[in-house]
Parts: C-alpha cells; structure tokens; sequence
C-alpha cells in the first residue's frame, strides 16, 4: 500500500514538475523569439572613410564607393573582432586575424567574416544593415 | 587510512601535514572562504547596477573608498576560495578521502568544480568592461559547440547580449545557491570556523588594501586577457581550430574524476598523476599566457609587455 | 610539536590585527576619499579629469570636457592613485608609435593615422635611398627605407648621424614648443600649437613639478613657424622661401641683423629675394594639402610625386575643374568645417594631377579664380599666367613654370666627407652617443640660378631646375668594415631637380638661360665665340672653376660643353642634363641674343619662327659652326 501511494505521488510529482518544465521552455522560447522580433537594424552614416572602420558587432570596408559590411564576431568563438594590426584584422580574444574584407588569413578561426545584408538609404543618408536571420 | 602503514608518506601528504602545522586544513579555509565571498557579494550588490554595469564600477572605484575595500576584498576571497577548493580536492585525492563516502555524495563534490568556474567566470563578466564582455563572447562560443537546443542553452546560461541580468541572476543566486547546497552537505560542519574566517578575511583585507582590483579601461586595440585562472584556456583555444574538443576535453576530466572512486586503487593512482600532470601543463600555459604574450597575440620577451 | 600549537594559537590574532591596522591606514589614505563627482566623458568616467581640470589653452575640439585626457594620454582613468594613473601613460601622444592609439583611434582620426605612416614626411624614404644609392650600395635612388628603421652600412651609418631626426616618425621625448631645432613627434610636429601662457605653464612645471592649468594646443592651424625648422635643411626651401641664404660666417662674425639672419643653431643666412607668395603674404598650408603633408596612403619613392599640387593650379591656362562643396569627402568636410577663415564657398577647384580638392581656392560668380588664405582668411587674386606662358615659344613646351621663374637656389658645389672612427657622434635615431663620426666639409653655397635638366614625370619629360646634389667626394678609408667594398674614395657629380621655392613675379629674362654657362649646366664661366684660321667660327667655354682629376669636368659642372653624360648623372631615375642638341637648340638662340635681346623691340619675330629668320640672317652674321645646323631630334 505504501508503496503503491510512494510510486503514485512520485508519478504526481514527476508530471507537475514535467507540465512546469514544459511551460518554462515554451517561455524560454517566447523570450528569445521577443528578442529577435525586437532587434532592430543598425545605422551607420554613409560617409564612413574609405578602409576599415569597427562599429561594435560590425565591420565595414569601404573602398572607394563600394562597401563589404561583415560581422566582427570571430568565426572561432563568437569574441568581437575591434582590432587591426597593419592590413589585418586581429581578434583579441584568441588571435585569429582576417584580411580586410573578412578572409581568414591565420588560425584559430578556419571561416571568413560572415557578410551583412545592407542597403543605402540615399534620403536619410545611411547605411541600413538587417540584422542576421 | 590515507596510506599503507608501511609506505613512507607521498610528496602531496608531507605538503599537507606541513600545512596543517601553520594553518588550518584547506577546507576549512575555503569553507570561510566561500562565506565570505557570499557576505562581502551582498554588500557589494548594493553599490552594484546591473543595467550599467561599467559605469557602477567607475563610480565605486573613483569615488567610493568603502565600496573598493569590499570590492577588494570580494576579489580576493573569491581568488582564494578557487585555490583553496583545489588545495583541498588535492589533500582529499591524496588521503583517497573519495572512497570514504558514498558515490552520490562524490558526484556532488564533482559537480562543484564547473559551478565553481561558472561562478568565477561570471564574476569576471559582470565587471562589464572590454574583457568582460569579451569573455561573455567566448563563453557563449563554447556554448555554441553543444549540437541540440543550442540558444535555448545559452540563453539560460548567459541569457541576452543586450544585458548581463541573467548572468549576474545566476551569479548572486542560482550558481551560489547550488554551490552551497552541494559544499554544505558533507561537511562537518555549516558554519565556518572562527580561525578560518580570521586568516581568509585577514588576509584578504590586506590584499584589498594593498593590492586593489582594476577595472579595464581601453576600449579596443589592445591585447586582452582573461582572468589568470582562464589564462591557460586562452592559450588552448588559440592553437585549436575546433573549440569542441575543448569542451570534449573538460567534459572527460570531470568523468576521469568522477570515476576515481570506482577504480582500482592502482588505475586511480595513475588518473590521479595524470590530472596532476594536466594541471602542471595548464599552470605553465598560463605563465606563457600572462608573460609571454603581447599585443595582437605575438610572442614577446617578458617585460618587454608594457 | 610545541611550537606548532603556539603558532597556531596566537597566528590568527596576528593576523587579524594587521589586517585591521592595514586596512585603516588605506582607507584613511585612500585617494578617492572625498571625491564627490567624477566628470563622465565619451562614454566613460575619467579619474584624470578630477585633478586636472580646469585645464585651458584647447581648442573646442579637444577640449578635455568632451574628450577627456585618456583619449590621447592612455594611462588609467579608473583609479584616483597617482601612480596607478599614471602607468602606462603616453606623455606625447602624438609620436607614431603609439599615434594609432590616441590619435588614430577608431572614434577620431583613424585614416590620418593610417595614412601617416606611407608619407615621405613621415619615413625620409628618398632620403634614404639616395643617400645609399650615392655610396653604391643600392644600383638604383629608389629603393625602400626608413629614418626610424636604419641598418649599419656606411650610408645608414651616415644617416644615423647627420640625417635621421628630421622626420615625423622621430619620437618627441620632452614637452617643448615647436622651434627651429625641434624634429619629429609625429602628429604634434605641425599640430601642436604652444601660446605664451601655455609655455609660461611649462616653464612652471619643470621648476616646480605642479600639474600644469594650461595645455598647449591642437590646432588646425598649421604655420610656417611648424615648417621652419626640418626644411631649413637639405634643399632650405623654408630659408629661401623668406628670401635667406645660408652662409659659412658665423654669429659673432654678424654684427647688423638688416642683412643677416642668425638661426636657432647657429648658422648666419644673408638677405636675397623672397618667393613672391610670401611677400604676399602666404603661409606653406594656403599652397600644400593636407594629403601631400600626410599621405594619400599610396607610397611614393621622392618628394615631388607625393606633391599634388602645381602652379597652374591656381595660375590655370584654361577653366578650372570644379566641385561643390555638398560633394567633399570626410576629410575634406571636416576640414572646411573647422577652417573658419574659409567662410563658406560654393565650389573648391580641383587640382589638375590628382583631381582633388584645393579646399582653400574657388572660381567666384565672375569666374575669376581666388585663393584664401588658410589660416588669416585673406583673399589673394593669382594673376593669370602671362602670354608667353601658354606655349606659344617654339621650343619651351617641356618647361616648366620654375623653369623660368626661379632666379636663385643654394648650391653648394663641393663636398668632402670621411670618416673618424675614433671619434663620438650621437645617433639620432637611438639618441645615444657612439663610436664613429661623420666630418663634413663643404665650400660655400653660392645663391645662383639653377641648371636647368630633363627628368621624367608621369611619364612624361619635363625641363625643370636642378642644383647639385651632390658633387662630393666620400673617403670611406676611415670606416671599420673589412670588406674592399666599403674602402677607399668615391666621387661623384650628381645634380638634383629642386623646387627652390624662390619664386619670382617676372620671368627671368632670355638670356639669363640661353647663354649662360651655370643655367646650361656646365658651370660658372663666359661663352667667346672665336674665329680660327680658316675663318670659322667655334663656340668656346671658359669655366670659372678648375677641373677634376676624376672626371676632367669643372668642379660645380653638371656636365660638358657638346658632351654627354653616362652612368650616375642625377638623384632621380632618367634625370639628366642637357643632351649636347639641347645645348646646341638653346645656344643657336643664345648667340642671337648677344646683339638681339629679347625686349628689344620687333624682336619677336625673330625668336617665334627662328628658322624662318635664321633663313634671313644679315651677311654680319654668322652662326659658329658647332650651331649652324638645326638638330634632327623631333618634337623638342
């Protein structure tokens, strides 16, 4: 008998604590998909100089009227790439350097920058970069 | 028994008993250790702002002598709370006090190593600054190599880029609390001992005074570091292209640890020197990393980093 | 045993009241105690600022309310301990070593600070060329090289001691004004700007070690004072642009300072005639760009490629290239913002090389073109060039406008260097006295017109002004290196193109080239024509100065009368002197021009169809016979 009621409460249990788990991922989720709803694009002034410049989570290089926009987070591990060194590119968590427009050069990283979506809004005079999908 | 009665004592027991002689055990020492870290972590949250993180520390440090001290002294509690845990996991190993207890318990005792280094890892990112946030960034990498449910974990480890709540949730609650819960249970006692919290407290107070925990101030173009602990993961992780067998790597020290008890006593004599032989590599790699690295990651002569 | 337990029993209190007393000594010495406000800049808190405002003598943009001193100084701005602040604090921010981190950081000026580094100004790249090319080290004058970057060979060994401190990548050690004897300190070299109280606030400070009020400042407003100093070396183009000519007296040999002027180092200059844009009163910057000063980011090999600027710009033969401001770069926005002198100008006129804007120079509403002065704001109104001018000279179509507007440039014709290996020199790229030194001994510089050579660019061949550099002689006997090489003496003659900056209104006059023995490259001396027995008639040239043994020219020649010359000839690739047909096309005129002068009247027709009238020639006169025949070479 006991052990029937012991192996009935811990069924119980189990399922409430199941039913919650459920409830708390499903509110994970809504939390992460709020947070990619609500990022809204990055804004850069048009006339950035021509060669590399950093904006936080971004690179642009620019070279004459042409732009490469590239995300500065290391294909290694993610850190923010905000150092240059000469013509490359040095990320200074773990020291992974890329060319100007993004190539992999030296390791640890094995994969170039990863290129941005962008567009130029000529009225409002910038640069419009969606965020990565 | 720690050892055969007819074998003469090992290098690690004569360290120990040397030890005790001066101070008391490790374990009590860290056992205050952690007390004080969570009381002076209290204090320190009410100068604290987690929504501007950085600045909060500028204010503390520039214009708040009292909110330094016990900034200082939460640093080096906490600094000697990680040796001193690894003192005594060593003084434990080395009398087999793993085979002493029931294999519940030591799985416990195992699982305090990786809320240790969560909680002094998320220490580190809650100073916002450059290093800080960069060392977020690597943890978030390493995250990134488990295959399922990926930002779901990362999310409840480190939760959003735009803020550190979540970090410093699991910081002051979460990780302090399951460390409490796993440390508390197999010790002899809850409360620290009196003459543990006066050497910990003591000279961690000296230390705040003397030595005064910085905050980095560059915003970019210089070559960061971790915390000294995480040195030698730095330079791991930059001569190896797949982060995953780092994970893989830690993931098997913590099974090679668990098993300890399990084994013959023979085998577990050898993991034992092996993990003591990894440990010794990883500190070297940390004095390679802190002395002999420069900017942009070039190797330089020590002293020659200004 | 017994020992161990006293330890253990009375240790913890020990401890404790150390602790105690340790921590009341810091916290009562504490350097934030006290401190109520901590000025926020640039996104961050600065403990710098609270001991070190007010701070005044800036200009807006760096005023440290909005940036703060860690920007450019580095150091620590999160603690209020001295010398924890202080660690790792840039005391001249400006040096380029460190410029990419103060300066040129991402927030500020990160291209300036990029582009820096490939400027002549910045590297002394020619210099280094030449100079080894001039030892025979290098087979060619353009090579790469470096001030800062030097090795030890004779000729680097040769720079280190005489040369290396004049360029910008020279680190400034000690906080001083900018004065004819200070080299280098990268970005502060033309931009740092000491007003009286700001050096009054020095002086202070090395007397009493108190935190200066007053800051020196960062200015714009680059001024001849920030040229002065390095370019009254090598070519003295700063000297003859005031109209001074450096001579061997020295100051206490000068007793009037009408005709003499006696330098910060001590060399004594005379009077001579001023480069007519600074008798009217403009400054270097209203001509040079800021991309010729720090570099467009390309690399060039010599000075006068990395020059974008030309006398037609602003003296233009045909309509100016225009651009409307609303269409400037970066830079150049920024630029014409903070230059308040330039008002506002609704176009800039673009440079006729590169096709960049000259920001101070504008076409008005009545097209006339005017220049403005970039720091007093002052309206200059170029003339247009004259007729003669556009070409309209058989003949003159490769000259350039220095050619015949430059009445007088330094030349110094004699050069001896060796080496005393016993003796100390100081090291200017080390700083640090060493063994072995340089002796230099020169003849006088004489204030003469140039020669005038052929030297190619953009490809294309130009007839310029060349003074020598160098006729020399280097006595390498003295230098301890073992191989044959570096022994024994080397002559050479070499001329250099120049631009003497010495400008004059007027052109200079026919004669003062077509028969003269300096400007043809071959020296001081008089033409004679003289006749022989059997009546024909031969050019003759007597030089002023002897021969050499080495080369059997006369000793300020560039080259010979009716001769050419091979081998090492100039300090620039395919630069040479007149070819002999040249010497004869310039010298057929020249002979007319004895009776003939040019401002005669009538006299045009003459000289702009010269065969036509050399066809017509009166029987009284005869052409020498080395010029009677037109020379075959086309297109000259």
């Amino acid at each position: 008998m006991h052990r029937q009621r012991r192996k009935f409460l811990w069924w119980l249990g189990g399922g409430l604590i199941a039913t919650v788990g459920i409830f708390f991922l499903s509110m994970i989720r809504g939390i992460l998909y709020r947070i990619k709803a609500e990022t809204a694009p990055k804004y850069l002034p048009v006339d950035l100089p021509s060669g590399v410049t950093f904006h936080d989570d971004v690179i642009v290089y620019r070279d004459a009227d042409e732009f490469i926009i590239m995300s500065a987070r290391c294909t290694h591990l993610g850190c923010m790439v905000d150092t240059r060194q000469g013509e490359e590119l040095v990320c200074p968590c773990h020291g992974s350097r890329y060319s100007m427009d993004g190539k992999v050069l030296t390791g640890p990283a094995t994969r170039n920058l990863a290129r941005l979506r962008y567009r130029i809004d000529s009225k409002e005079k910038r640069i419009v970069i969606e965020p990565p999908p | 028994m720690s050892h055969p009665p007819n074998e003469s004592p090992s290098l690690m027991r004569r360290f120990f008993n040397s030890w005790s002689i001066i101070l008391p055990l490790p374990g009590l020492l860290s056992h205050a250790a952690m007390f004080i870290v969570i009381g002076s972590g209290i204090a320190l949250a009410l100068a604290y702002d987690v929504n501007k993180p950085y600045d909060a520390l500028q204010v503390m440090i520039l214009s708040n002598p009292g909110a330094t001290f016990i900034r200082g002294i939460h640093y080096w509690s906490s600094q000697f709370f990680l040796v001193l845990t690894g003192l005594h996991f060593a003084d434990q190993l080395s009398r087999n006090g793993e085979r002493e207890i029931t294999p519940g318990s030591w799985l416990q005792l195992c699982l305090v190593v990786p809320t240790l280094i969560f909680l002094m890892i998320s220490g580190f990112i809650l100073k916002g600054d450059r290093s800080g946030i960069l060392a977020r960034e690597v943890l978030d990498g390493l995250l990134g190599v488990v295959p399922i449910g990926t930002s779901i974990l990362k999310f409840l480890f480190l939760g959003s880029s735009h803020t550190l709540q979540v970090v410093y949730l699991h910081h002051v609650a979460t990780a302090t609390l399951v460390l409490l819960v796993l440390t508390l249970r197999h010790g002899e006692r809850v409360w620290p001992e009196p003459r543990s919290i006066i050497y910990v407290l003591g000279f961690s107070m000296v230390l705040a005074a003397v030595f005064t925990p910085g905050l980095n101030a560059e915003a970019s173009g210089v070559h960061v570091r971790g915390p000294w602990y995480f040195v030698g993961l730095q330079e791991i992780l930059h001569w190896t292209s797949r982060p995953i067998w780092v994970v893989v790597l830690g993931m098997a020290g913590f099974v090679f640890l668990f098993v300890l008890p399990f084994v013959p006593k023979g085998c577990s004599r050898k993991i034992k020197c092996t993990i003591l032989a990894c440990l010794i590599v990883y500190l070297s790699l940390i004095v390679i990393g802190i002395f002999f690295r420069g900017t942009n990651w070039e190797l330089i002569w020590p002293l020659a980093n200004s | 045993m017994n020992g161990g337990k006293t330890l253990t029993r009375y240790l913890p209190p020990i401890v404790a009241a150390i602790a105690a007393a340790v921590s009341l000594l810091w916290f009562w010495a504490s350097p934030n105690r006290g401190v109520r406000k901590v000025p926020k800049v640039m996104g961050h808190r600065e403990g710098c600022l609270v001991c070190h405002l007010p701070m005044s003598g800036f200009e807006k943009a760096h005023d440290p309310n909005s940036i703060g001193c860690f920007s450019c100084h580095l150091g620590n701005p999160f603690t209020m301990n001295k010398s924890a602040a202080h660690k790792g604090m840039v005391l001249i921010p400006g040096n380029l070593d460190y410029a990419s981190r103060t300066c040129g950081t991402s927030e500020c000026h990160p291209l300036l600070s990029k582009n820096i580094n490939t400027s002549l100004m910045a590297s002394g790249r020619g210099l280094v060329s030449v100079d080894r090319y001039v030892f025979g080290e290098t087979a060619f004058p353009n090579d790469d090289g470096h001030l800062s970057k030097l090795g030890d060979s004779p000729a680097q060994d040769h720079l280190r001691k005489l040369c290396a401190s004049c360029h910008l990548a020279k680190p400034k050690t000690q906080p001083a004004p900018i004065s004819q004897i200070s080299r280098g300190g990268g970005c502060t070299a033309c931009h740092l700007s000491y007003s009286p109280e700001a050096s009054a606030a020095l002086e202070e400070y090395k007397q009493t070690r108190k935190p200066p009020k007053t800051h020196p400042s960062l200015t714009i407003r680059v001024t001849k004072i920030h040229c002065f100093g390095c370019h009254s070396r090598s070519g003295r183009i700063s000297t003859n642009y005031e109209g001074w000519h450096e001579t061997r007296l020295s100051p206490h040999d000068v007793t009037e300072n009408t005709r003499f002027r006696v330098l910060e180092d001590g060399r004594v200059f005379t009077r001579i005639s001023p480069d007519i844009h600074f008798a009217r009163g403009m400054e270097c910057i209203d001509c040079h760009t800021w991309r010729e000063a720090m570099g467009n980011g390309k690399q060039y090999f010599h000075e006068e490629e990395q020059v974008e600027i030309s006398c037609e710009d602003c003296h233009p033969l045909r309509k100016p290239a225009t651009l409307a401001p609303s269409k400037l770069e970066g830079i150049d926005q920024n630029i014409v913002k903070r230059r308040e002198a330039l008002g506002s100008l609704s176009n800039v006129v673009l440079t006729s090389k590169t096709k960049r804007p000259l920001l101070n120079v504008t076409v008005d509403i009545e097209g006339q073109l005017l220049v403005i002065g970039k720091n007093s704001g002052k309206v200059y109104h170029p003339k247009a060039p004259a007729a003669v001018c556009s070409n309209q000279i058989p003949g003159h179509r490769r000259l350039t406008c220095q050619s015949c507007h430059t009445p007088w440039a330094p030349s110094c014709i004699q050069c001896h260097t060796s080496y005393d290996k016993e003796g100390r020199a100081v090291d200017h790229v080390t700083g640090k006295q060493m063994k072995g030194r340089w002796i230099e001994r020169r003849a006088e510089m004489f204030p003469r017109q140039p020669s005038l050579g052929v030297k190619v660019l953009d490809g294309k061949e130009k007839v310029d002004t060349f003074i020598p550099g160098m006729i020399l002689t280097i006595d390498l006997n003295g230098y301890p290196d073992g191989s044959s090489k570096n022994q024994g003496k080397i002559f050479r003659r070499l001329y250099a193109p120049t631009s003497a900056h010495t400008t004059s209104e007027k052109g200079l006059e026919c004669q003062s080239c077509h028969i003269d023995g300096v400007v043809m490259g071959l020296g001081e001396g008089l033409f004679s024509i003289k006749q022989d027995a059997s009546s024909s008639q031969r050019v003759i040239f007597r030089s002023l100065f002897a021969k050499r043994d080495e080369d059997g020219l006369p000793q300020d020649a560039w080259t010979g009368l009716w001769s050419a010359r091979a081998g090492m000839v100039s300090t620039r690739l395919g630069a040479r002197p007149l070819s002999p047909t040249e010497q004869v096309r310039v010298l057929r005129v020249g002979v007319c021009l004895i009776c003939h002068r040019a401002d005669d009247k009538g006299i045009d027709k003459i000289y702009e169809d010269f065969e036509l009238a050399l066809g017509r020639l009166s029987p009284r006169c005869r052409l020498p016979d080395q010029l009677s025949v037109e020379p075959k070479t086309p297109g000259k």
